[in-house]
């Protein structure tokens, strides 16, 4: 790193089906809080970057035009980033860049989806000659590649139940999501409805409209409470190569290894107090915790059985509730980011982590094929990596 | 009807694809900006140029006056006005000092960039100025060390002819020579334009012809979004 790079503002919406507000106000409901939070006023920000997911989820293209009155962006530079569900991690990153490279001291990156204003599945069920018209969706593409980790890690099915119990009890903790469950049992995940063989009902991500925003500044501009980047990474691979592992995504490993590298963290689980991970069906928390380097390939379910991913337990994974109790895709990324900065900034109100000093943000897009991540800190990182 | 309007007053209107580019042409026109003669006579000029251009959509020697007996499509643009939609991609490379130099003869290094927004909404910006192209073209210059005035030729993201003299007037030109390579008005495939505009400056620093270039790409509705490139050559 080139220049010490710092979170000092964090905004986001209510996580919900959103009908009573515009497109453009629910992204300044972020913004504003975000700018707020930063003491920051528009004339302080030098540049914006937009995450959002396909055009096709809600309908309007190249939002970044509609919606620049709505992030303040008039007069300034504005770029919008594009990477499937990973798009918020990649955003938050493109963000630091700017700031790392000398081109901007104080960056607004915004994100945000509104899907009670499109047809999701719809959208992302490609047509001949990609896929079978099945109109199966995100579920039907990932359900195999979860079955092929239950068979090669021999996980019992009740990993699947527990994560989704966890997720949907942290979430009871954070007001701004969408999926408010405080009396679900591992019985009722269970017992809900098959959607795509093993993926359950109560194992899936909602469907949700909501908006994140941070303010991302250079180390002289860090004065408060900021959560420091220690290392930020992100990698891409193919979608279609039949030798590729999308179970454990190369692209995800290396991503992760070079995030640990620039922070100097050679043991992530000991050295990592908390993390918050794009787990949009039960099954994707073990998967990456094998992925980028928790847990050791094949033992990433033992830690859910263990109770070490609840909110309790020594590794807490997604205090917040989670891509399971709110996925606006647009702003989930980046309300992972996000919410691993609260974390160490002591600011995430009752799912705070007693003491989190330095936490994960990670994000997945596409068919597993973008990964981003970062480690944050409460602590100003010791060394220019 | 363009699709990338404010969904909730706009996108209902279903303006019609190049209406409000008409809008803007006709504001151009009574400000004395242009004229439909003077928009004709530039589709004229880029498409004389694209005869050299292998690579351009259209290309010919037409005769102004003939493109004046043709109908509009939104008055006062006529087909002729409105840059034609096609296929293509384009890559360019970026490479650092020393490995620049070992790979190319005379590299066009890249000496400021910078892009600007404006507001969405059309009703509320003077559309005969292009307030984001003027602010990226003075924080571009400032990198550069020299103005966007002092260049040789100029390859600009026009979707429309009279955009010529919007961003002519926002750029401050002083006699270069714009769109060598025909530029959008001899073809335009849609998101690689503006890339496309900034390898064909480049090319004009490589092969000698420029030594300093401004490549310009735009985004939006009535060039809301703009990006200028200053380029350089040396030795």
């Amino acid at each position: 790193m080139s220049r010490r790079v710092a979170v000092t503002g964090v905004g986001q919406s209510k996580q919900a089906k959103r009908r009573e507000v515009s497109i453009g106000a629910m992204v300044r409901e972020a913004v504003t809080d975000a700018m707020a939070d930063a003491e920051l006023t528009f004339a302080d920000i030098d540049a914006v970057v937009l995450s959002k997911t396909p055009d096709l989820f809600d309908g309007v293209m190249n939002p970044e035009l509609y919606l620049a009155d709505a992030m303040g962006a008039v007069g300034l530079p504005v770029t919008r980033v594009f990477t499937g569900g990973s798009v918020g991690g990649h955003a938050a990153i493109y963000g630091a860049h700017l700031v790392q490279a000398g081109l901007a001291e104080r960056v607004l990156v915004v994100a945000y989806s509104k899907e009670s204003e499109g047809n999701f599945t719809w959208a992302l069920s490609r047509g001949l000659p990609f896929s079978a018209p099945l109109g199966a969706g995100a579920g039907g593409h990932f359900a195999p590649v979860i079955r092929e980790y239950i068979q090669r890690s021999n996980a019992p099915e009740h990993i699947g139940w527990q994560v989704a119990v966890n997720h949907r009890l942290n979430a009871v903790r954070n007001p701004y999501a969408h999926v408010h469950r405080p009396d679900i049992t591992v019985e009722e995940v269970r017992d809900s409805r098959m959607l795509w063989d093993p993926i359950r009902y109560l194992e899936s991500c909602p469907s949700s409209d909501g908006s994140c925003a941070i303010v991302v500044t250079a180390e002289e501009h860090a004065r408060h409470t900021p959560a420091w980047v220690h290392g930020m990474a992100w990698r891409t691979e193919t979608g279609h190569f039949a030798g590729r592992d999308e179970v454990n995504p190369r692209a995800g490993r290396e991503c992760a290894e070079d995030a640990y590298r620039q922070a100097g963290i050679d043991d992530p689980a000991a050295q990592v107090d908390v993390a918050e991970l794009y787990i949009p069906y039960s099954w994707y928390e073990p998967i990456w915790l094998e992925n980028i380097g928790l847990a050791d390939e094949g033992s990433g379910w033992k830690l859910v059985d263990d109770g070490r991913t609840a909110f309790d337990g020594d590794l807490p994974i997604n205090p917040s509730g989670g891509v399971l109790s709110g996925n606006p895709t647009g702003a989930t990324g980046l309300l992972r980011f996000a919410e691993a900065a609260l974390q160490v900034r002591g600011l995430a109100g009752e799912h705070q982590i007693d003491g989190a000093r330095r936490a994960i943000g990670h994000a997945m897009g596409g068919a597993s094929q973008f990964h981003a991540l970062w480690v944050v800190g409460s602590e100003k990182p010791e060394a220019v990596r | 009807m363009p699709a990338q309007l404010d969904p909730y007053f706009l996108t209902p209107l279903s303006p019609h694809r190049d209406a409000i580019a008409g809008l803007q042409a006709r504001v151009a026109i009574e400000a004395g900006l242009t004229s439909e003669q003077g928009m004709a006579e530039v589709v004229a000029r880029c498409l004389d140029a694209a005869t050299d251009n292998p690579l351009a959509q259209r290309s010919g020697q037409v005769d102004v006056a003939r493109l004046l007996d043709a109908p509009y499509v939104t008055s006062p643009l006529r087909e002729h006005d409105v840059a034609p939609v096609g296929d293509a991609a384009a890559v360019v490379i970026l490479a650092a000092d020393d490995v620049a130099r070992r790979l190319a003869q005379r590299p066009a290094w890249l000496r400021g960039l910078d892009h600007r927004m404006d507001t969405h909404y059309p009703g509320a910006r003077d559309l005969t100025t292009s307030p984001s192209t003027r602010r990226a073209a003075s924080k571009s210059g400032e990198l550069a060390g020299f103005s966007t005035s002092d260049v040789d030729i100029v390859e600009l993201h026009t979707e429309y002819s009279h955009q010529e003299a919007i961003l002519a007037n926002a750029l401050g030109l002083n006699g270069a020579a714009i769109n060598p390579s025909g530029g959008p008005l001899a073809g335009r495939p849609v998101t690689a334009t503006g890339l496309i505009r900034i390898g064909e400056a480049a090319r004009r620093i490589s092969d000698g012809s420029a030594d300093r270039a401004l490549a310009h790409a735009t985004s939006g509705q009535a060039l809301q979004q703009n990006l200028v490139c200053l380029l350089e050559g040396d030795g």
